[in-house]
């Protein structure tokens, strides 16, 4: 088994009519990594989960995922797209457009049942995701009726279900109170921990020792600004201002004006571990 | 940062004339519909109890009732169409409905089909002995009235029944029921997200609607009402477009190949049976009568 799960060799993306929203991106991904895509908004880390989960392909450039090109005509003609699909679990950003089912037992059994498993099987993985994020008391209600943290873990949950050795995960604590997100953060770490990939899209300084040991920072003009461990990033009081995750902040005391990094982590020098 | 001088003095600005704002009935409407779609299309809460109807097969129950709307409309005997009437209003109360729900519709739904088939009763319509004699050229008919008063019953039972499906079943299992009738699968799977994400754009709709009313100081004119109703529509579409691309890329995410599955294939018990053959009885006895 390679232990290099994605290459992301000169990748460009354009939407149709647009200018370049990733500009010549490369770099490697290997097993039981946990990484995070660090820019602000607009730099395109969300557009590149959606590459790295082969539901936009590159404009130029190559994407390589377990050892096979990942193009357009391999993900939808060949066995290698349903192996891809069982393998790499994406969690949108926004939970309403992940979470179509009906009730949260359908939702957890739709990826199984495109797995054509037996239902025995089935039943099994839903239970047990169940229980493994505490939600079991969802099963029989409505996505649509849920708060916004445990839509969120009924999205992970629905990926979890399908047992994919890597996550792809868009601000995943973004809109969630702080007893969901630290919920959320143990859930995650744990899985990594068990083998699981992550990669999380995040603009969010306080969460990144939580999510990840290294960080991709994408700059406002669509390149790779920095790729290293995140003590190291986090450090880089001027990488952080130039890619515009940190900014400048000035204020008095007394006569004296002061000026600093206005950032938690940063301004601090430390991080809430709960 | 420097602010502008008009953002930081409080001087008054010319308002308008205070005056009695006009009564915004697109405004209630839309609030109405809302509410209405959300009651009847989204509220399970009376699937999820314990009642009769609620123990039937989901497919059972389709065919069941949609069989007995059908003879309801067959039936000329304004007497087996008040049995009919007794009969569903016994289930629903059997089934637990909420009273409120059912007088919503059997006092509004008969009351417009009233107002529909009024010019029946007249003997210009339909001639025969006068029950009430207007002036010398127009009455009211028995006749009419017997036909009047069995289109309304026959609405009455009609929409109940159809309440009595709709709200002791959940959303999936009558979209499967429908499946079990020949309704082809892409249009039960484009009717399980249509009311799944009904209430999103139910929600996004009124957020539009009170962004606006935040920002409005006075009352405009139809035609700007005209104008921001369009564009409220065109922003919805736009976000509606765009919800539609994101659950496709989230179904093809999660490996969906154009086949929908369901995790349980219902069975069908004795109770689903004998429901399904009493069924069949009181539609064989109402014609009889």
């Amino acid at each position: 088994m390679t232990d290099k799960i994605f290459r992301i060799s000169d990748v460009c993306f354009a939407y149709p009519g647009e200018e370049l929203c990733l500009d010549k991106i490369s770099f490697d991904v290997t097993r039981g990594e946990k990484i995070a895509l660090l820019g602000a908004n607009g730099s395109g880390k969300s557009t590149l989960l959606h590459l790295l989960d082969a539901l936009y392909f590159p404009t130029s450039g190559t994407i390589t995922a377990f050892g096979s090109e990942i193009t357009e005509e391999a993900v939808e003609t060949t066995p290698l797209g349903q192996r891809f699909r069982k393998d790499v679990g994406f969690v949108f950003q926004n939970s309403d457009a992940q979470l179509f089912c009906t009730s949260v037992e359908e939702e957890l059994a739709f990826g199984p049942l495109q797995l054509d498993l037996a239902r025995d099987e089935i039943l099994r993985r839903i239970d047990d995701t169940l229980d493994l994020l505490q939600i079991s008391h969802l099963r029989e209600r409505s996505p649509l009726k849920l708060s916004a943290g445990q839509k969120k873990l009924v999205a992970l949950a629905s990926v979890l279900a399908i047992g994919p050795s890597v996550l792809l995960l868009d601000e995943p604590t973004a809109g969630l109170d702080p007893r969901s997100q630290n919920m959320l953060l143990d859930i995650l770490g744990e899985l990594n921990k068990a083998g699981i990939t992550l990669i999380t899209a995040t603009h969010d300084l306080a969460m990144l020792p939580h999510v990840a040991d290294r960080a991709i920072v994408l700059s406002e003009d669509h390149k790779i600004a920095a790729d290293d461990g995140v003590d190291d990033i986090l450090q880089d009081v001027d990488l952080l201002e130039s890619v515009n995750l940190i900014h400048a902040h000035t204020h008095r005391h007394g006569d004296m004006v002061h000026r600093h990094p206005h950032s938690h982590v940063i301004a601090h020098g430390h991080i809430h571990k709960d | 940062m420097t602010l502008p001088d008009w953002m930081t003095t409080q001087e008054s600005c010319n308002l308008p004339e205070y005056s009695k704002r006009r009564n915004n009935w697109a405004r209630k409407a839309a609030n109405a519909l809302s509410r209405v779609l959300t009651e009847m299309l989204l509220d399970e809460k009376t699937a999820a109890q314990k009642g009769l109807l609620q123990n039937i097969d989901a497919r059972f129950k389709v065919v069941g009732i949609i069989g007995l709307i059908v003879i309801s409309t067959l039936i000329h005997n304004i007497s087996a169409l008040a049995l009919l009437y007794l009969l569903s209003a016994a289930v629903a109360t059997a089934s637990k409905i909420p009273l409120k729900r059912l007088l919503k519709v059997w006092l509004v739904v008969p009351l417009f089909s009233a107002l529909i088939v009024l010019p029946t009763i007249l003997n210009i319509v339909t001639p025969g002995t006068a029950a009430i004699t207007i002036n010398q050229k127009l009455a009211v008919t028995w006749s009419g009235l017997y036909l009047a008063a069995r289109f309304v019953l026959r609405v009455g039972v009609c929409v109940t029944l159809a309440l009595l499906l709709t709200a002791t079943t959940r959303k999936d299992r009558l979209f499967y029921g429908l499946r079990a009738l020949g309704v082809p699968q892409i249009f039960i799977i484009l009717l399980a997200m249509m009311a799944r994400y009904l209430e999103v754009l139910i929600r996004s709709a009124h957020e539009i609607h009170l962004a606006k009313i935040s920002r409005s100081i006075r009352p405009g004119t139809i035609r700007r009402d005209q104008n921001w109703t369009g564009a409220g529509i065109g922003m919805l579409f736009r976000k509606t477009y765009k919800l539609g691309d994101e659950i496709h890329l989230a179904m093809l995410s999660r490996g969906y190949k154009g086949e929908f599955a369901l995790l349980k294939q219902p069975r069908a018990y004795l109770r689903d049976w004998v429901f399904i053959m009493s069924i069949s009885a009181i539609g064989f006895g109402l014609f009889l009568i």
